[in-house]
């Protein structure tokens, strides 16, 4: 009994910590040798063994405000450890340690999967293997460099990723950047595509320089003006997010929805890369939107369409002027062709709806529901959803954190960014206290009355 | 969350405002672990000043952040146990603040003392 007590209580506050699996586990094993500790005093001192645990915990108070301020000072010290290593070391560590999957370029597919597509996939229809892709194989590589020539370590870079890369010298020497440019880096143990642009983007000039996947095993080297933003298609199962509103306007509010049926989530990406051309529709504006839904009543295809709208919306208007770019919407798909850092945008769009949207369905739930142990695995399933966002902005920050700081000024991704995380983090912080009242409200009773 | 013995509204602004105070006073001695870090705070005060571990353990945590309080762990026994010790500027944090508060007792002191009139 107390046992599972303690481990529901630290495993909440785990999920809570903003922190590293390491660190977490840190501090779940301090708090959990306290407990042992209070629980061996109290029975000895003749508590009984279900209220003393019940005392030990109930000392410890809420748990997700503790994960919070454990959280906070372990960022605190944390900062304070950066500022004391030299600095462009720690921006160096930091952007590997922490952005390792959001340096990552366009079309790299070897991303993780998308928090609300990963729990749902499991249960859902498949969807057909050719339209997802495995992650590529991140091969890691010491990258060690002191003072050498930049076009031998180019040429160690395009052996290690396994491409031809041409270096457009022309364009490269124009803007300053020689071949003997001096280049010093010391990572150990990092994936190579990382290191590689972590090398341009450190690189002692002032050119920015970048690249450009022209072919699977052919990149051009130049700089950043003469890359072309490369257009990628990506479907976005919108299944669960019509599913979610079509509840909403039917006044039907249906807890499992979201579970059942084929939705696979939101901002499940599924890497379809070669798709192919025909969803050119520069300059579409979202009145001209074109919804080819055929799947059921009438209020679905309502939904499909302003979602079109939405992802039409999102981003500015002249970005669907780019050749290539599209949105088309087909049985609660949408395929969008648009720039990779384009399809981020539209990514967190639709998660902030869905998340919005689920908030008010849940609110209008709670106003009818008794509790129940099924709402706990709602809950459970809900804040694993979060978390997973959760952690995914909270990496996306700290890359641009790290950008920030390398150039020495502030950012208003960063702003932005973070007042996404704090939202987020509000709805967990919401959800995990209600977890935990839930979790007092099903203790077995009949269990507490026998042992008193 | 800190409870002292009263529940006085004042008591409590009282405490919470020497919560690092009396964290720092307990690791004088040498190095200690949370639990036994909320015990010397109790038995040194006759049960008068509760540390609750809500509360203890972030303050253990900010004081470490802020390098006042060094903490190592000790793998050797069955349950992994981390203690904390003071370092030289927690040393320091505790004179300065204990001078504080003897200061700032002595000064309330004479305030409620009887005076001639």
């Amino acid at each position: 009994m107390s046992e599972h007590e303690f481990e529901a209580y630290l495993n909440l506050l785990a999920r809570t910590l903003r922190l590293s699996p390491r660190q977490r586990d840190r501090i779940a094993g301090e708090l959990r040798d306290h407990m042992e500790q209070r629980l061996d005093e109290l029975t000895a001192a003749g508590v009984e063994r279900h209220d003393a645990a019940l005392q030990a915990l109930d000392e410890f108070g809420d748990a997700t405000a503790l994960a919070t301020e454990l959280s906070d000072s372990a960022r605190e010290k944390k900062r304070r450890h950066l500022m004391q290593t030299t600095f462009a070391t720690a921006a160096v560590a930091a952007a590997v340690t922490l952005g390792v999957m959001y340096l990552a370029p366009s079309n790299y597919q070897g991303r993780p999967s998308q928090p609300f597509a990963a729990a749902d996939q499991a249960e859902s229809a498949p969807t057909p293997d050719t339209a997802r892709t495995e992650p590529a194989p991140q091969k890691r590589v010491d990258a060690r460099f002191e003072d050498s020539r930049l076009e031998d370590v180019i040429g160690w870079f395009a052996d290690q990723l396994d491409v031809n890369l041409h270096v457009d010298w022309n364009v490269l020497e124009l803007a300053g950047v020689e071949r003997d440019l001096p280049v010093s880096m010391g990572l150990s143990d990092v994936n190579t595509r990382v290191a590689f642009e972590l090398m341009l983007r450190t690189l002692p000039t002032e050119a920015r320089l970048s690249y450009e996947v022209v072919d699977e095993r052919l990149w051009l080297l130049t700089t950043a003006d003469h890359v072309r933003p490369e257009i990628v298609s990506r479907g976005y199962d919108l299944t669960h997010l019509i599913e979610l509103r079509r509840n909403e306007i039917l006044d039907r509010p249906n807890p499992r929805s979201g579970r059942s049926g084929r939705g696979t989530g939101m901002g499940g990406r599924m890497g379809m890369g070669d798709m192919g051309g025909g969803f050119g529709m520069g300059g579409m504006a979202p009145e001209s939107f074109a919804a080819n839904d055929r799947s059921g009543s009438a209020s679905h295809g309502d939904v499909s369409d302003r979602l079109g709208a939405v992802i039409v919306d999102t981003l500015p208007r002249d970005t669907w002027m780019l050749p290539g770019t599209g949105v088309v919407v087909f049985d609660g798909v949408a395929v969008v062709r648009q720039t990779e850092a384009n399809h981020r945008e539209i990514e967190k769009t639709l998660d902030m709806l869905t998340m919005m949207l689920k908030h008010r369905a849940e609110e209008l739930r709670d106003a009818t529901a008794t509790p129940s142990s099924s709402d706990m695995g709602e809950l459970d399933f809900r804040i694993d959803e979060l978390s997973g966002l959760h952690e995914r902005l909270r990496r996306e920050l700290a890359k641009v954190e790290a950008a920030a700081d390398a150039e020495d000024g502030g950012d208003p991704a960063a702003a932005r960014l973070q007042q996404e995380l704090d939202a987020v983090t509000k709805e967990m912080d919401r959800l995990l206290t209600k977890r935990y009242e839930l979790q007092r409200l099903l203790l077995p009773r009949e269990e507490t009355a026998a042992a008193r | 969350m800190a409870e002292p013995a009263t529940t006085d509204q004042f008591q409590r602004d009282l405490w919470r405002g020497s919560l690092a105070l009396a964290v720092l006073a307990a690791l004088t001695d040498g190095p200690q672990y949370g639990y036994a870090i909320q015990k010397a705070v109790r038995d040194a005060s006759h049960g008068q000043l509760q540390l609750n571990a809500g509360t203890l353990y972030p303050i253990l945590h900010k004081l470490e952040a802020q390098d006042a309080i060094r903490a190592t762990w000790d793998e050797s026994t069955g349950r992994p146990r981390k203690w904390y010790r003071l370092t030289a500027a927690g040393k320091r944090q505790l004179k300065a603040q204990s001078d504080g508060w003897r200061a700032y007792a002595a000064a309330v002191e004479a305030l409620l003392s009887p005076r001639p009139a």
